[in-house]
């Protein structure tokens, strides 16, 4: 195989995509019915991909001793090229684009590139874009990109924890996948990362005494008897059938999300206040394996848990 | 807990201020110290409100709270605030009339064990006064009912005193330390605060050369105190392995000498003062160490009721072992974790 069918049929560069997502759900921000991304004509390979590991090391006389290791966060750079005599007109397009979604409150951008068939997001935000000018028909700038979240395979994994009197499972097609732990079926979260995943809940009323606990499963499979994380709400609180409680761990936020049935106006209140503060108030998976559980005496009632599956 | 956090601001009644209540913590840091003020400081994103702020809280990324204290008033500068936080213990810091010689009805004195002398300082003192903190608090000085009472070390006075320093000198002179404390009101679903003082009974034996170590001798130390009542007078010694006592022993006692005396018109209180001050310098050493060296995961069990055992205190010297008690544990957002032993101030070089 000569090396232009090797770079056409094996291209990086070529499945790079940048888009962005709604920090609250997790969402791909859409226009018109079309995932937002900005225009460019050609990139080159970007820098920062792959993974930096720091090591904290202790040296002996024999053998050193690692003390903490981290996965350390790279900066991606890239060059962006437009071309044409409207290329500065591009590149300001670009640059507006990245401006309309910079409250990193609201929006991150997401960085994805593919590798067989495997698509792999970093969510971002934009350090630096720096206008490099024309070099023939191309004009270009360097883009830098501070990772926000290690890399993550898929999308977001999500899934309606089921009653657990009946020990059904209802696997949830999120709008649009997302990746997370693997979700392995009877409300297990496997988390093969070096660290703890981040749990976003979405608990629909009509919901008495709401509560979520996770309980690790050992090696053998067996339930450990007692949750080592849980979120109870205080004595009182409870949800209407037209309200959720979202306990989103990736923005250290808890608030109720109240309906108006008959203006269809939505309300948002903090809700930590209301957690009680014998447990906690945000749910992490820890690695290996983990069940969650909730309370969902009402048939109608559901509990959704977000994840997303780290990589290195 | 190292790493990321989150703060909360609290009212007075432990309400979480602002429409959105958690802050998660660019930076913070945390030395807790057993017989001093705590230092506490913390920088998140701009609070919208901080007004009523009484309580911060620094929680861990799950939510559990890990320390509180009277929040100070946050300072604003770009979009990061930072709030300095000041130990609740120091709702002690007061200087009202205290009476250690009030009698019962029968002529005996109502303090006469540790755990009415404790409860004595932490609450009923500000109800005899008619002084109200402002803050509900409760008191735990059970464990103090394990103490040997030492008659000898109180002076039976009644004279406008500073409660903190009184119950840092009982500290010194029973081996207790006072902690605050939070639990939560399952009715209410508030945190509420406990003071706590405990015994330092438990120890730790740990070999210096194991770990990184810094430490920090204090040779200023008053090591004699002189008890008279102008006709008579009494020498009281600081030793080196930390006790008092009356008798000149050269392999015990400290060099080089340094005297303090105190006179008054009655020589049992001069000598109760003696014993008071020689018992504040015990243990005045500081040795810091690192728990993220190799061996440091071993030591972090230990808390404010441990003795360190410090063998290789002197490098000369590997047969014998120095008993300081936990003092101090650092941390702070970037994973600082270090503990240190004995009370050594870190104003030391300012006192006398």
């Amino acid at each position: 195989m000569n090396t232009a069918v090797i770079q056409n049929s094996d291209s990086l560069v070529s499945s790079i995509q940048i888009d962005v997502v709604n920090t609250s759900n997790s969402t791909q921000v859409k226009v018109n019915g079309s995932p937002t991304m900005p225009s460019t004509d050609f990139l080159m390979m970007p820098s920062g991909l792959g993974f930096k590991q720091s090591l904290d090391v202790v040296t002996g006389e024999t053998i050193d001793y690692v003390v903490k290791q981290t996965i350390d966060k790279r900066e991606i750079k890239l060059t962006v090229l437009w071309k044409g005599q409207n290329a500065y007109a591009k590149y300001q397009e670009f640059s507006k684009w990245v401006a309309r979604y910079f409250d990193l409150d609201k929006y991150h951008i997401r960085f994805s590139y593919s590798i067989n068939g495997t698509r792999r997001f970093v969510e971002v935000a934009v350090t630096l874009l720096d206008l490099k000018g024309r070099t023939g028909s191309m004009v270009s700038a360097e883009l830098t990109l501070r990772p926000l979240t290690p890399f993550y395979e898929e999308t977001m994994v999500s899934f309606i924890v089921s009653d657990t009197n009946s020990g059904s499972v209802y696997p949830y097609i999120y709008p649009y996948v997302y990746g997370g732990g693997a979700y392995s079926g009877n409300n297990q979260i496997v988390n093969n990362y070096l660290e703890s995943l981040p749990l976003r809940i979405v608990l629909k009323g009509p919901m008495a005494s709401p509560y979520v606990s996770i309980q690790k499963i050992d090696e053998d499979g067996a339930v450990e008897t007692e949750p080592y994380s849980r979120i109870q709400f205080a004595d009182g609180v409870s949800i209407a059938a037209n309200e959720t409680i979202t306990i989103d761990a990736f923005n250290k936020k808890i608030y109720l999300t109240s309906t108006n049935e008959s203006t269809g106006s939505v309300t948002v209140t903090d809700l930590f206040n209301s957690v009680s503060k014998s447990y906690d108030a945000f749910l992490f998976a820890k690695p290996g394996s983990s069940k969650v559980s909730a309370s969902l005496s009402d048939s109608k009632s559901e509990c959704e848990i977000f994840f997303v599956r780290y990589v290195l | 807990m190292m790493g990321t956090g989150f703060i909360c601001l609290y009212d007075h009644s432990f309400k979480a201020l602002g429409t959105w209540t958690q802050h998660v913590a660019k930076e913070w840091s945390l030395t807790r110290k057993a017989f001093e003020a705590d230092d506490f400081t913390a920088t998140c994103s701009d609070w919208g409100n901080s007004k009523n702020a009484c309580f911060v809280g620094l929680h861990t990324p799950s939510g559990t709270l890990e320390y509180i204290a009277f929040c100070g008033i946050p300072v604003t500068k770009g979009k990061l605030t930072t709030v300095t936080g000041c130990d609740c213990r120091h709702v002690f810091n007061q200087d009202i009339h205290v009476c250690l010689n009030k009698q019962t009805t029968n002529g005996s004195y109502s303090i006469l064990d540790c755990p009415s002398l404790f409860s004595y300082l932490l609450k009923g003192v500000f109800a005899e006064n008619g002084i109200s903190l402002g803050i509900d608090y409760e008191i735990d000085v059970s464990d103090t009912g394990f103490c040997a009472w030492n008659e000898a070390a109180i002076a039976r006075e009644s004279s406008i005193s500073n409660i903190w320093d009184l119950i840092q000198k009982f500290n010194a002179v029973y081996n207790t330390v006072m902690t605050v404390e939070w639990s939560v009101d399952s009715g209410t679903n508030v945190y509420s605060l406990k003071f706590v003082v405990r015994r330092i009974y438990q120890s730790r034996a740990l070999k210096l050369s194991d770990y990184d170590i810094v430490m920090k001798l204090n040779q200023n130390t008053i090591n004699r105190v002189v008890a008279s009542d102008g006709s008579t007078s009494v020498t009281y010694y600081l030793y080196n392995d930390n006790s008092v006592g009356m008798t000149f022993d050269s392999s015990k006692c400290l060099f080089p000498p340094r005297i303090f005396t105190i006179v008054d018109e009655d020589i049992d209180k001069a000598k109760a003062k003696a014993i008071e001050k020689l018992n504040d310098n015990r243990f005045q050493d500081r040795v810091t160490v690192d728990r993220t060296t190799k061996l440091g995961s071993t030591l972090s069990d230990l808390n404010f009721t441990y003795f360190g055992d410090l063998a290789g205190y002197n490098a000369a010297d590997l047969s014998t072992s120095k008993r300081l008690p936990v003092s101090a544990v650092k941390t702070d957002s970037k994973g600082m974790n270090k503990i240190e032993f004995g009370r050594l101030s870190d104003y030391w070089f300012l006192e006398e």
